[in-house]
This record gives structure tokens, sequence and C-alpha cells, in this order.
């Protein structure tokens, strides 16, 4: 990607519509590019504020009771004017959140085979997670309301660790899509990496390309694209899925997606895992680094 | 409990599951595109009916805050054909914009934008015409990807793009200058 290229794709960027291909060219050329990196963050900022902005409302608290009030003693056809009359009393404020929804079409990149869901989670990871600002809806550092955010925008639970006593913390989140379904994107700090997580429904074919490993008992697919570490595992019985990515060690992601698993009930941070998991080099931009299966294919 | 009453029931539940989760957020479009506490509640709540007298016709839940979001601005739209407040809407479109027409001045120029405050965001939201302020309210609140967005403004996948990207730039624009009153809807 050129500076010329920069101001035509960096609104799409920003709301994740480039394609993957694309995003990670245009990630590239802000590592490289100080000038644009500016002109980035300058449109991040924007972007930001205007998520602010639509977040800084009260909305009626009263709203909702009144609609259903409506709903369980109308009959559809109803006089509208009867009912909007009726549904103009007592409305007052009150606080709320807001979502903002981003997809990325999943594609391959040049030559390089990859996974589409790789290389979505991997660019997410590096839009959402390499600090442009003004990526995340909610910044709260409490699971709790995090999890009670996400519950009133996706319609499912989400479940996030407790990381009291760890070293991650978390920074916020967001709505996001994987595959086109709606998802929660979770980022945590681990001592200045970021490590994203996502949480949506089951997606078909996810296992294809990934090297899945049995660690603590559990079975994890992993995968590595661009420098970003990616683990997905299944939460069976809601009939979703989990995915973590960092562009950090590999052992220390697959600690957090187990502290996710166990919901904070996991080992302390840095104690030895049952598997041992050697680190391992990063996998150069565009391929897939594949590792040994330790148990089963997927 | 009869079979009539136990539908009735299930009827409700399913308007809850499928369209009333998106309340706050039609609340906050609605806001923005009437400018109006009182109006935006008549609007909300006239959506929210109108989607239940019309349940059946929603495909899947997973379509629902589309469909939810398509109700709300037909009856706002109508509204303000009513109210002959329409300042037309079909004739600014023009091509996408060169990347030339990017001011990378203003980047330099402007205060650090993360400091400007929320009240003069809002206000500079509101002076946007009607056609700009469309696709970043439903991109910034309702979450809503490029392709949804021409769904529910019914217009082609570029013109969201264009429209996107001139609302932001015009709205970087009013922040850069916000004593200049120029635009109405």
């Amino acid at each position: 990607m050129t500076c010329e290229e920069v101001p035509r794709v960096i609104d799409a960027y920003l709301d994740g519509e480039l394609s993957v291909a694309a995003t990670l060219q245009a990630h590239e050329h802000f590592a490289v590019c100080e000038n644009c990196r500016r002109i980035l963050e300058s449109e991040a900022a924007l972007h930001g504020l205007l998520v602010q902005e639509a977040r800084a409302d009260a909305v009626p608290p009263e709203l909702r009771s009144h609609i259903l009030g409506e709903l369980g003693t109308a009959e559809p056809g109803r006089s509208r004017s009867a009912r909007r009359l009726a549904m103009r009393l007592g409305i007052v404020s009150g606080f709320v959140g807001l979502a903002v929804l981003g997809w990325i079409v999943t594609e391959r990149i040049g030559s390089h085979p990859m996974t589409p869901l790789a290389a979505e989670l991997a660019s997410k990871h590096l839009l959402y997670g390499e600090g442009h600002g003004g990526v995340l809806e909610l910044v709260t550092s409490e699971p709790a309301t995090m999890v009670t955010w996400f519950k009133g925008r996706l319609g499912f639970p989400v479940r996030l660790p407790s990381v009291a006593r760890r070293p991650e913390r978390l920074v916020g989140g967001r709505i996001s899509s994987v595959a086109d379904s709606p998802a929660a994107y979770a980022l945590y700090d681990r001592s200045g990496q970021s490590i994203s997580l996502f949480v949506t429904r089951r997606v078909p074919f996810a296992r294809r390309g990934w090297t899945e490993r049995q660690v603590d008992g559990t079975e994890l697919y992993f995968a590595s694209l661009r420098g970003v570490s990616l683990i997905w595992w299944e939460e069976k019985q809601a009939d979703r899925i989990y995915a973590a990515a960092s562009g950090g060690e590999e052992e220390a992601l697959v600690e957090f997606a187990l502290l996710c698993i166990k919901g904070g009930q996991s080992r302390p941070a840095g104690a030895a895992l049952p598997v041992r998991l050697v680190a391992r080099p990063l996998a150069a931009p565009g391929s897939l680094h594949r590792r040994p299966h330790r148990s089963g294919a997927s | 409990m009869s079979s009539q009453e136990r539908a009735d029931r299930d009827r409700i539940r399913r308007f809850e599951a499928d369209v009333l989760v998106h309340l706050d957020d039609l609340y906050r479009a609605a806001l923005r595109l009437t400018g109006n506490a009182a109006e935006a509640e008549d609007l909300t709540q006239d959506t929210c009916l109108r989607a239940f007298e019309r349940l059946d016709q929603l495909r899947s839940p997973g379509a629902a805050r589309v469909w939810a979001f398509t109700i709300l601005r037909s009856i706002f739209l109508r509204r303000v054909e009513r109210q002959s407040r329409t300042a037309g809407v079909d004739v600014i479109d023009s091509p996408l914009l060169e990347a030339g027409e990017v001011l990378q001045d203003t980047y330099e120029a402007l205060r650090p934008i993360q400091e400007t405050p929320l009240g003069e965001v809002r206000e500079a939201l509101r002076r946007l015409p009607l056609p700009y302020r469309e696709p970043l309210v439903l991109a910034h609140i309702g979450g809503f990807s490029y392709k949804e967005i021409s769904e529910i403004l019914a217009i082609p996948l570029g013109t969201v793009m264009s429209r996107l990207f001139r609302a932001r730039r015009l709205l970087r624009s009013e922040l850069r200058e916000p004593a200049r009153r120029t635009r109405s809807t």
C-alpha cells in the first residue's frame, strides 16, 4: 500500500470493511510510515469521538416498559394514534451503552494459503488490539460490567475470566463479527502486550487448516499468521467458540486460553503448564505456521 | 391459559428477544435523526409497534436489527416529508472523492480532535445534512456494515462509502470551525 492509497481506504480500514489482505497491507504500511500513522491516529480519534458521543445519551428508562405495556393490551392493527397518545406519558431519563458492529470479508492473501477464520481473527486483532484508539465501545476493567454490556447487545451470554491476581488486565470491548456472525470482542493487556478475545457462534469448517492439541484436558486449535498467534476452542454446551489472539509468546496465550476456559480458576500466571509448550518463532508474514499434532487431527 | 393467550405471549416474547433488545440503539438513532428527545421517543415507540404488528414478516432473528432500523427510517422519512423539511436528499450524491480531496493539512492544524467536547460533536452532527447524517448514525450507533447501511438506506454500496467519507470530512471541518453555522437540516 502507498501513501497515496491511504486516504482512500482509511475509513474502510477503521470501519473494518477492508478485505483481510488490504487490512494487513494497510497495517504494514502504518507500521513504517509516520505521516500516514499520524493521519490514521487523527481519523481513529474522530471515530472514537463519534462512538463516545453516541454513548453519551440519556435513554428514557421507562421506554421499554411503556412499549411492552402497549403490546400487552394492544391487538395488531389497533389505532396507532391512540397508542401514540398513551405512550407519550411518563417517559424519563437513564443511561446505557452503545454497540458498533464491524465486519471484514474473509479471503486469501496473495498466494499464501490460510484459513479464513485465522485471517479474520489475525486482522481484527491487529485492527483492534494495536492501540489505534476509538475502536473499543466500552472501556472497563470490570469483567462483570463487560459481560452485562455484551449480553444486552448480542443476545447470548459471554463468559469472561476473572483476572484478579493475574498479569492480564481487561481494557474494554466492542461488538464485532466473525464469519459474518455477531461476536463479542474483549481486549486484554498483559505487560504491554495486547490479547484479543473473540466469542461467537460456532463457525462451519473452523478446524480446517488449524493444528489441534490437547492441553490440560481441553482441545485447543492453533495457528499463527503475520506474527499473531491464534488459539480457539469450543464451549460445546453453549454452541460457541472462543478465540484468543496475541502478538506475544504463544505460551502466555495458552495460559490465557486456559484461564478463559476455567473462568479464572486456573493456575497462577507463570506456573507450569501440564503439557510443555515450546515457544516457537512466529510465522513469516502471510504464512500459516503449522505445528505437529499432539493428539488427533482436526 | 387459552391457546390464544399462549400464542400472544409467545409473540411478545419473540418480539422482546428479536426487536426490543435493540431498543436503546433505536432510540439513540431516533434522537440523532430528529434532534429532539420527545420526537425521538415517539419515533422509537412507533417503530417498535409497527415492528410488532409486522413481526410475521421478520425472516430470522439475525435480520431483526436491520429490519427494525429500516422501519425506523421509513417512519422518520414519512414524517419529514409531511413536515416538508426535506432538502434534496437525492441530489447531493457525487462520485467518490479523490484522494487529493483529503486535506492533509487539517491533520496538522487541528487541535487534538479527541479533546473536542462531546457537545460540539453532537452539534456538528446535528448540522450535517440528513443524507450524510444517516449513514454516520447507522455506522456509529447501529454498528452496521456498509452492506447493511446500503440495504437500510436503499442506496448503492459506493454511495454509502461516498456519503460516509464526505460526512466525516464535513464533520471534521465543522469541528475545526465550531463557530461556523452554515449548514442546517
